[in-house]
């Protein structure tokens, strides 16, 4: 796997979306995922901080396909990296990946949201 | 236009809204439901087109509603996975379990709705070989008179022309390719073989911007939802390998015979994608 460091949406998929939904279902979505990525952002940290790693691979796990499919690629790799760490316990690089995830993603996030003209962080 | 029903399960809220939300946009009537156990329900009461499965969900997992709905519908209805999961082992289960397919979360939303949609409308065999006159005709009308002969005037090879040409002679291509693609590994690998003739047939005109033949044959092949398939991307990886496979071979043979169409000019000869490579140096 390429493993992305920029912190830049891919243009693709957010194209892809645009021209497969209206504006408004596509910012309802986003809106759902904004608050939805933070609300698993403070889970990872909570369960990074009790350093178990099996809930935290299945959080990373959900954070794959969200990011994914909003071209947040940065995020999608990394959580990737958590969760392949977690499940094949190597804790502390599991821990160091969830910390890099939990910097990357509202980064990602604030992005998504300027790209849709959405408030951020959200009201 | 109501392109049939689909039901999908996917135990996250936000993913099961945006893949309705795009399957409804292209015609499809969506029933999305949160688990497993609501999938064994559905198909006792509705006949789908398509059937796609997160991997992952509470009470009854994506791998074991497939192997029971196998047992409800047979090997008629597609059953799709859809997952962040893109093992080899995973996979492997998935293919065990009666799976038709296996479909990345990761990819492009935009690719993951166009594989959906080649399975649902998919044709069998028999009404694909019935149809191949008009497709022939169509894919004529396509690439320009004189495709059916290297002799013949070559396609342009300046600007965005030759690649779309590509992207439409590809896909075409998977819907011409005699077996029913998705049915098998030996399916799968006649196909590539198909494709691979087909592309070297375009690739052997006086095409000349050949700066990166990989990078065509990916692009070439996006369109047709072939590389969103974690299965047919295991097989490129192999493609070199399966050119001297009876499979392939079949394929290869058809799409010459389909590309020269009766012509008496000698067919071009079947490189495979280990010529193709070793051209783009």
């Amino acid at each position: 796997m390429t493993i992305s460091t920029d912190l830049s949406l891919d243009a693709e998929t957010l194209t892809g979306l645009d021209e497969l939904l209206e504006p408004e279902q596509i910012r309802a979505l986003v809106i759902e995922h904004l608050a939805g990525s933070l609300q698993r952002r403070a889970q990872l940290l909570a369960l990074a901080e009790a350093r178990d790693i099996a809930k935290l691979g299945r959080v990373a796990h959900d954070i794959i396909s969200t990011s994914a499919n909003f071209g947040m690629n940065a995020s999608r790799d990394c959580a990737k990296r958590t969760e392949v760490a977690c499940k094949a316990g190597f804790t502390e690089l599991a821990l160091a990946e969830a910390a890099q995830l939990a910097a990357i993603l509202p980064q990602q996030l604030a992005l998504l949201a300027h790209y849709y003209h959405l408030p951020w962080p959200p009201p | 236009m109501p392109e049939g029903t689909l039901i999908l399960a996917e135990d996250q809220a936000l993913l099961r809204q945006l893949y309705t939300a795009t399957l409804r946009a292209k015609g499809f009537t969506v029933v999305a439901v949160s688990n497993g156990r609501e999938v064994l329900e559905l198909i006792g009461r509705v006949v789908p087109k398509v059937v796609v499965l997160d991997i992952n969900m509470p009470e009854v997992n994506g791998i074991e509603v497939c192997r029971r709905a196998r047992g409800i519908l047979g090997y008629d209805v597609p059953i799709l996975f859809l997952t962040a999961s893109d093992g080899l082992e995973v996979l492997q289960e998935c293919m065990q379990a009666g799976g038709s397919d296996f479909l990345v979360k990761t990819d492009n939303i935009a690719s993951i709705i166009h594989r959906i949609a080649f399975w649902a409308n998919r044709h069998t065999a028999t009404q694909r070989i019935q149809q191949r006159p008009q497709m022939l005709a169509n894919l004529e009308e396509k690439i320009g008179p004189g495709r059916t002969s290297n002799t013949e005037a070559p396609l342009p090879a300046t600007g965005t022309e030759v690649p779309a040409k590509l992207r439409r002679f590809l896909a075409d291509a998977r819907n011409l390719a005699r077996t029913d693609y998705g049915a098998g590994l030996q399916q799968h690998r006649m196909f590539l073989g198909y494709v691979a003739a087909a592309l070297d047939a375009v690739l052997a005109t006086d095409f000349v911007r050949k700066p990166n033949y990989w990078a065509l044959l990916e692009e070439c092949l996006r369109p047709t939802g072939a590389l969103q398939s974690a299965q047919f991307r295991s097989l490129l990886d192999q493609w070199e390998q399966s050119c001297d496979d009876e499979s392939f071979l079949q394929g290869v043979d058809a799409a010459r015979e389909d590309w020269l169409n009766g012509d008496t000019t000698p067919p071009i000869p079947p490189f495979g994608l280990a010529t193709i490579l070793s051209k783009s140096g």
